[in-house]
């Protein structure tokens, strides 16, 4: 049903949510192009039912599967906190997981985002057991997550991925030239066939609808479904620290702990260096899309790494740890003689102006001051949460020419 | 002939039509001043933000509001003409989806050359003659209105497919493109753009008052007119064409906007009650003029509590329209 709706939705041009997008997490409305009374919306309707339809067909075929399978991952949902679960894994900036022991089973709780309270407790024992660990295939639905599972050295594990125009990975790209990871598609419309076919045990799922599609038929089979909300973390190193998740799971635990006590070292270090110096000149983020330009609010994931490089932001003292979304008019008189452009969403000056005809009329643009995480296609996507002191190292450079930091651009690259 | 009460409310909309533009100059978030529009008009300063805004921003979108809804409900006036049927529209009929389509599969190409204005213009013009024909060829066939409004809703659904299909396949870089194009916008049209869409929209309104007694014949029947010497199938012909470089040129550089084309010359025929089509395509380039003025001063005004692309408003309004006249209709 869910994925009949969404096919509702994505076929009548309804609604899209971008995700991500400019480096950004925000929803945009979309044109309505069938309005409840036309046409189109009794044909969407015949949709529908045929795919409610093609589910009871499925149903039929999903049981039987079940009685033959072994369950092996299981799931609870609870809203309490259990005072007998004993962290053995140290969080220190993530706040939407946790990793305990509890009745001698590895627990892996995942907070709500909005409440804080646990959404799922999980049990991932199979994967950390001393004796007979059962190997992990992994389903990765996120370019972050396979930075994270890349940067263990365990990108052999994934069998899976949303799309392969996405992954700048060469392993995984080779793997799927081999026929070794197989596409899935987008995470709500993902057929259950294709993930049973995939021989995966786990799927990392970004958590955009809670639940995964057929969760609870995929969790009978033994394939447990994560949600991986490293988007919703507001620091940097909030975000990176998902790692640890992957490196109890891969049971690398220590190589997990010590990439991230590094990254943690050099992130603290560079942000002193930035604290330092002078405030940099005036910086805006971001891009037009349709009527409005989506920029980082003050508490949000960006917003904290222009603060710790030391960048004069516009809208650094907002609320709100999502976007703003601001029309075009506001941007320019706020920005108008702003120094720096970061994050428009685009590869080339040419592009930039197609995309948004007015940015001809900022300073950044007119002084070529305009830079993206283009450098190399699609790596920032892949890394950036894994490597947040590389993401800071090239704001700071940026933004910071005086302080002669004297490292490459890592993601970083001037429009030209 | 325009009767003596038409030339009273063409009087009263010229009226209007000049004060509810200077008003949309001004209904933006940002308070700008008469000194702002003055300088920005004699003594343009490219380092002063209000001119900047004032001549690069309002002015094309105040523009782009008012040359987007005389267009497109001019271009619904004649779909609901050339299938005499109040319901028809570029939107409804699959003509704008058809300039989607062609829009989708030229930004997806990966050739640069299609992103450009050119190109896209090029595409939009391109896909919405093809689909203009296709109807046409299916008006040929259909043997009631409704089924050929069927026709056009079932294109217009098999064209979205097709975009859904590409959007599926396509690129990040060039999804974007195309859904940025998609979401509807008059901000995006540039100061230097205006003329090129004025020469389209103008050639296309002449064309519209050449056509003028063919189409007066064509509201009494095409057999009817055929009796009063009308080639009606060269009518037919140019009136897709028309509506077709009407309709291109506006998706081309604002995206698909909704309804407008479907409830502007319902409306004018309500206000005017006539189906002499000189009245009714005058009327439409106010009406129209004005709706879309209206529509877009009250995006800017909401703009604070709530934001609204344009074709959300304008479906907004639309629909209840649409329903308002299916209800008449029928009783």
């Amino acid at each position: 049903m869910i994925k009949s709706l969404y096919f509702l939705k994505t076929n009548s041009l309804g609604d899209y949510s971008f995700n991500y997008f400019l480096g950004l997490s925000f929803s945009v409305p979309l044109k309505t192009t069938s309005s409840p009374f036309s046409f189109q919306f009794i044909i969407n309707t015949f949709y529908i039912c045929g795919s409610i339809t093609l589910n009871m067909i499925k149903l039929l075929v999903i049981p039987s599967l079940i009685f033959i399978s072994l369950s092996c991952g299981k799931s609870s949902t609870s809203t309490q906190p259990d005072s007998e679960a004993k962290e053995i894994t140290s969080i220190l900036y993530a706040k939407h997981f946790k990793i305990s022991m509890k009745e001698k089973q590895t627990v892996l709780e995942i907070m709500d985002p909005e409440t804080g309270m646990i959404q799922r407790e999980i049990d991932i024992s199979p994967f950390t057991q001393t004796k007979n660990p059962e190997p992990v295939s992994i389903v990765a639905l996120s370019s972050t997550h396979i930075g994270m599972i890349s940067k263990l050295n365990e990108a052999n594990k994934i069998v899976g991925v949303s799309g392969m125009q996405y992954v700048s990975n060469a392993l995984v790209k080779a793997n799927f030239e081999q026929k070794k990871v197989i596409e899935l598609g987008e995470e709500s419309t993902i057929p259950l066939e294709q993930i049973i076919q995939s021989k995966a045990n786990i799927i990392i799922y970004s958590g955009f609808g809670k639940e995964f599609p057929h969760q609870k038929q995929l969790e009978k089979l033994g394939i447990i479904c994560i949600p991986n909300y490293d988007w919703k973390e507001l620091h940097p190193l909030g975000k990176a620290e998902w790692i640890k998740l992957f490196g109890v799971l891969l049971k690398k635990e220590q190589a997990a702990n010590d990439y991230f006590t590094h990254i943690e070292k050099e992130y603290k270090s560079l942000k002193e260096l930035a604290k330092n110096s002078k405030k940099s000149d005036c910086l805006f983020s971001g891009n037009v899309f349709g009527d409005f330009w989506y920029t980082p609010a003050g508490e949000s994931f960006n917003a904290q790494i222009f603060k710790d490089a030391n960048c004069a932001y516009a809208y650094e003292n907002s609320k709100g740890i999502g976007s703003l979304s601001l029309t075009l008019e506001e941007v320019l008189q706020q920005n108008a003689t702003c120094k720096y452009w970061i994050n428009p969403g685009a590869s080339t000056l040419d592009e930039l102006k197609q995309q948004n005809p007015k940015a001809v009329f900022f300073d950044a643009f007119k002084k070529n001051n305009v830079y993206c995480y283009s450098k190399e296609g699609n790596n920032f996507w892949e890394m950036s949460a894994i490597e947040p002191h590389k993401v800071l190292s090239d704001i700071i450079q940026l933004t910071h020419p005086e302080m002669h930091l004297e490292k490459p651009l890592y993601f970083y690259s001037q429009l030209k | 002939m325009i009767l003596k009460k038409h030339r009273i409310l063409f009087i009263v909309c010229a009226a209007l039509l000049p004060l509810i533009a200077f008003w949309h100059l001004f209904a933006g978030e940002i308070a700008l001043t008469i000194n702002d529009l003055v300088g920005s008009l004699t003594d343009y300063d490219v380092t002063n933000t209000g001119h900047i805004i004032m001549r690069d921003f309002r002015f094309p979108r105040m523009s782009m509001a008012m040359l987007s809804g005389a267009g497109l409900s001019v271009a619904g006036l004649l779909m609901q003409n050339l299938f005499n049927n109040p319901l028809a529209g570029p939107n409804i009929l699959g003509i704008s989806t058809g300039s989607s389509l062609f829009v989708a599969l030229s930004i997806m190409t990966g050739i640069s050359i299609f992103t450009t204005n050119f190109g896209i213009l090029s595409s939009a013009l391109i896909g919405a003659i093809v689909f203009g024909a296709i109807i046409l060829f299916f008006s040929l066939f259909a043997k009631s209105h409704t089924s050929l409004l069927l026709i056009g809703i079932m294109i217009g659904s098999f064209s979205s497919a097709f975009v859904s299909i590409i959007q599926t396949y396509s690129d990040a870089q060039e999804l974007k493109v195309f859904v940025m194009w998609a979401m509807g916008s008059l901000q995006q049209v540039t100061f230097e753009q205006l003329p090129i869409i004025v020469l389209f929209l103008v050639g296309g309104f002449l064309l519209c008052f050449m056509l003028v007694r063919s189409l007066n014949a064509l509201a009494i029947g095409s057999d009817n007119a055929s009796v009063l010497g009308i080639n009606v199938r060269q009518v037919r012909l140019l009136i897709i064409l028309v509506t077709a470089i009407l309709t291109g040129v506006i998706t081309a550089f604002c995206g698909p906007i909704a309804f407008v084309g479907l409830a502007v010359p319902n409306l004018a025929k309500i206000l005017f009650k006539t189906q002499n089509h000189l009245t009714l395509i005058i009327a439409c380039i106010f009406i129209g003029s004005i709706f879309m003025l209206l529509c877009d001063i009250c995006i800017q005004l909401l703009d604070s509590h709530i934001h609204l692309p344009i074709n959300a408003l304008t479906s907004l309004i639309g629909a209840p329209f649409v329903i308002f006249i299916i209800l008449k209709k029928l009783t």
